[in-house]
């Protein structure tokens, strides 16, 4: 039995991983989920804007990171369509828009939202120097930046683009963003230098990264992962992607560190033998 | 019909993908191949489309009309075009200008922004958490309105105002009563006596100096009102600072409180500060109001004083001017009681003031702001509304140790990092073992990373389950399979 264990095929983890995850998704075991300070935080700043104000969601991702963080977009901007803000989706990726449109699409079900009068895809705007000199651009003149929105219309010609001139209009901007350009540029430019407030959702690998921002108040809200989406949706009290996997997500971790302990142990055995 | 396709295809390039994990075969690598080829094409248009045609080809060949031609994008399609001489060995050199270029400008972008972001405030942030939570308590006292000495002055003010008012309306009783006696006594002006001639030419010189006296307190009491009203702008300006102090300093306490505070603490604190500023805000209204009432007293108290002149100069009674004269009595008459019921007014308005000061300073309250700092810090039992406020403080402060603690814990492991990447200096001795616990900060650090980098990508593969679970088998139903 040792033997077998030290030996072990990889692909017999393979397999015990995918079952600890398939199992939970096609039968939820309803684990609880407290909410961290960061999404609360996040949360809150959401919450207490006046309706009609402008939240600028900022779709710094592609379809390699759409699993953890689609669910924060869709949550944030369920929650923004509830509140009647007016959501205003850019992107540093390429695929951004594409991000965006999937997301409006999901959650403008069954709502009464109009595009251009309460929520507008400007689409992705190129710049080098990993966002920096984007968000230098959207933070004086988003305008210039974004002349057609992604449906090729001149965005002067939406309701929403009055009185929307730069980022420093927005009464918030979050960054779902999936590394850099991202959180790092808008922090770097939009809040340091235009004091614009800046949320941030991220992936979970770079989330350590994030909270030093969080620490030191130049962000006022983050959500880390597929965790920091479930979170989000708890506070938003509805049941997205994000809440659907954490059940995975625990099991596949549960399973993680019963291999580590096993590990060990086997280890420690070896190591007395 | 097609999104069904799209969807079922999708889920068989996903387990092409996977099927890596039992070994390397022709359905993974065609799956990653494609994947590659789709992702470089759709970058590939999308900067044909987003760049090229956007900001290069619209500008300077399809302008619309009306618009000038910017010429100035030539720069960059020469700068572009030196990139692509790279692949020419003979002129590759002039690619370095173009990279130069973006390198030159990455850097001095990074240098203004980044810096400022990850160095200057990350520091000062650092360094200010490690301060006691006494001296940013001592730091919003700072920036308290100074009430108890506006206070002070302003009953000073109230006190020579009422007692201007009660000389002058004594005043006026007296000399409106001594004027109907003398006219009254003599049985009109027809019958006048040379004496009570005499006594009225006398009486009306004495009133030309009570008129005197009248105009100078007259117009001491325009001073007030002006004074009053100086006050109340100058209140109407520390409302605005001290709102902005309060919402500054508040909103920077929560901010550090914010990590150790509960959701619905939070929630109730951030609930109470906006009451509070809403109470300040009312305030702030509620003295504008004032300042206008006090504007048409000024302006009500300087047309009576120009009426009573223009009545208190016609020449001296005779017995050719007599009825005229008279006539000027009773009007001065009719003026003094417009004057008097202004005054009655006045103190009325003044009255009310003063309830009011007194009101705010039996509460401990400031009586131009609604946040006192005296309740503010000190607290008491009369001045619930801000009470609050300081409870809010309190529960902050409770955790003052641990905040110190931790805060004192993250500078240290700053510190005993530093010293782990300082090479200077051989790691022996203090340097040795700040190095060591260095080490130790920054494997808590990895593996705290580590350990969400695991969330990440399991994240990854329950995106993956829930689109071959949920998705595809949707698919499947939805085309009848």
């Amino acid at each position: 039995m040792l033997e077998f264990l030290k030996n072990l095929d990889r692909r017999y983890i393979f397999v015990l991983i995918a079952l600890a995850v398939a199992i939970p998704l096609i039968m939820p075991l309803g684990l609880p989920l407290t909410p961290g300070p960061e999404a609360k935080s996040m949360y809150k700043v959401v919450d207490s804007l006046e309706p009609g104000s402008k939240l600028v969601l900022s779709f710094d991702y592609d379809p390699a990171s759409k699993a953890e963080l689609h669910p924060m977009s869709e949550a944030i901007i369920h929650h923004a369509f509830r509140k009647k803000l007016k959501v205003y989706a850019i992107s540093l990726y390429p695929a951004g828009p594409s991000m965006a449109t999937n997301a409006f699409a999901n959650m403008s079900k069954d709502k009464e939202v109009v595009y251009g009068k309460d929520y507008i895809n400007l689409g992705f705007y190129y710049g080098p120097n990993t966002g920096l000199n984007q968000v230098a651009v959207f933070s004086q003149d988003i305008v210039n930046a974004f002349p057609v929105d992604e449906r090729k219309k001149p965005v002067g010609s939406y309701e929403i683009m009055s009185g929307f001139k730069s980022l420093k209009d927005a009464d918030a901007v979050i960054s779902i963003s999936a590394g850099d350009p991202g959180v790092p540029a808008y922090v770097s430019v939009a809040n340091a230098i235009h004091n614009i407030k800046v949320g941030a959702g991220v992936t979970a690998v770079s989330a350590p990264r994030f909270y030093a921002y969080m620490d030191s108040g130049q962000i006022f809200g983050l959500l880390g992962g597929l965790r920091g989406a479930a979170e989000y949706e708890t506070l938003e009290k509805i049941k997205g992607k994000g809440l659907s996997g954490m059940d995975a997500q625990s099991m596949a971790h549960l399973v993680i560190i019963l291999l580590i302990i096993l590990s060990n142990i086997i280890y420690i055995i070896e190591k007395k033998d | 019909m097609f999104e069904e396709l799209s969807i079922i295809f999708a889920g068989f390039l996903t387990l092409c993908i996977f099927s890596f994990l039992y070994k390397d075969n022709p359905f993974y690598r065609f799956a990653e191949h494609l994947y590659v080829g789709v992702s470089a094409g759709y970058m590939m248009s999308r900067g044909m489309a987003d760049v090229m045609m956007k900001k290069l080809y619209t500008p300077l060949f399809n302008t619309p009309q009306g618009t000038a031609i910017d010429y100035s994008l030539i720069i960059p399609i020469v700068l572009g075009l030196f990139m692509i001489l790279k692949l020419v060995p003979k002129v590759d050199w002039l690619s370095r200008w173009a990279i130069a270029l973006v390198v030159g400008g990455t850097i001095g972008l990074s240098m203004t922004t980044r810096f400022k972001s990850d160095v200057i405030i990350q520091v000062r942030q650092t360094v200010e958490a490690i301060q006691s939570k006494e001296a940013s308590l001592e730091k919003i006292k700072k920036t308290q309105y100074n009430i108890e000495a506006d206070y002070s002055n302003e009953l000073k003010m109230n006190s020579a105002h009422m007692e201007a008012i009660n000389k002058l309306n004594q005043f006026l009783v007296w000399e409106a009563m001594a004027l109907r006696s003398v006219v009254k006594s003599d049985g009109g002006v027809k019958n006048v006596s040379d004496d009570s001639l005499k006594g009225m030419q006398a009486g009306w010189l004495k009133a030309g100096e009570a008129k005197l006296e009248m105009d100078k307190q007259l117009k001491a009491m325009k001073t007030n009102l002006l004074g009053w009203q100086k006050l109340y702008s100058s209140a109407k300006v520390s409302i605005k600072n001290k709102q902005v102090a309060l919402k500054e300093d508040v909103s920077k306490f929560f901010k550090n409180e914010s990590a150790s505070l509960s959701y619905n603490d939070l929630d109730m604190k951030s609930f109470k500060l906006g009451k509070e500023l809403e109470k300040l805000q009312k305030l702030e209204v509620d003295l504008a109001s004032s300042e206008v009432i006090l504007k048409l007293r000024v302006k009500s108290l300087s047309d009576t004083i120009t009426k009573v002149s223009s009545h208190f100069y016609p020449p001296a009674p005779n017995r050719t001017n007599l009825e005229a004269g008279l006539k000027a009595v009773q009007v001065l008459q009719k003026s003094l009681q417009q004057l008097m019921a202004n005054f009655q007014s006045l103190e009325g308005d003044l009255a009310s003031y003063v309830s009011a000061s007194s009101y705010f300073s039996s509460k401990e309250k400031d009586p131009l702001l609604s946040v006192n700092t005296k309740s503010f810090f000190k607290g008491s039992e009369s001045s619930m509304q801000s009470t609050f406020i300081k409870e809010d403080l309190q529960t902050g402060f409770s955790s003052t140790a641990y905040d110190l603690f931790k805060n004192l814990l993250i500078a240290f492991g700053v510190l005993t990092i530093l010293v782990y990447f300082f090479f200077s200096t051989e790691h022996k001795g203090a340097v040795g073992v700040g190095a060591k616990v260095g080490i130790y900060f920054l494997m808590i650090t990895f593996g705290a990373s580590f350990g969400y980098t695991i969330m990440a990508r399991i994240s990854l593969l329950i995106g993956r389950m829930d689109f071959l679970i949920v998705d595809v088998s949707k698919a499947f139903t939805s085309m009848g399979l």
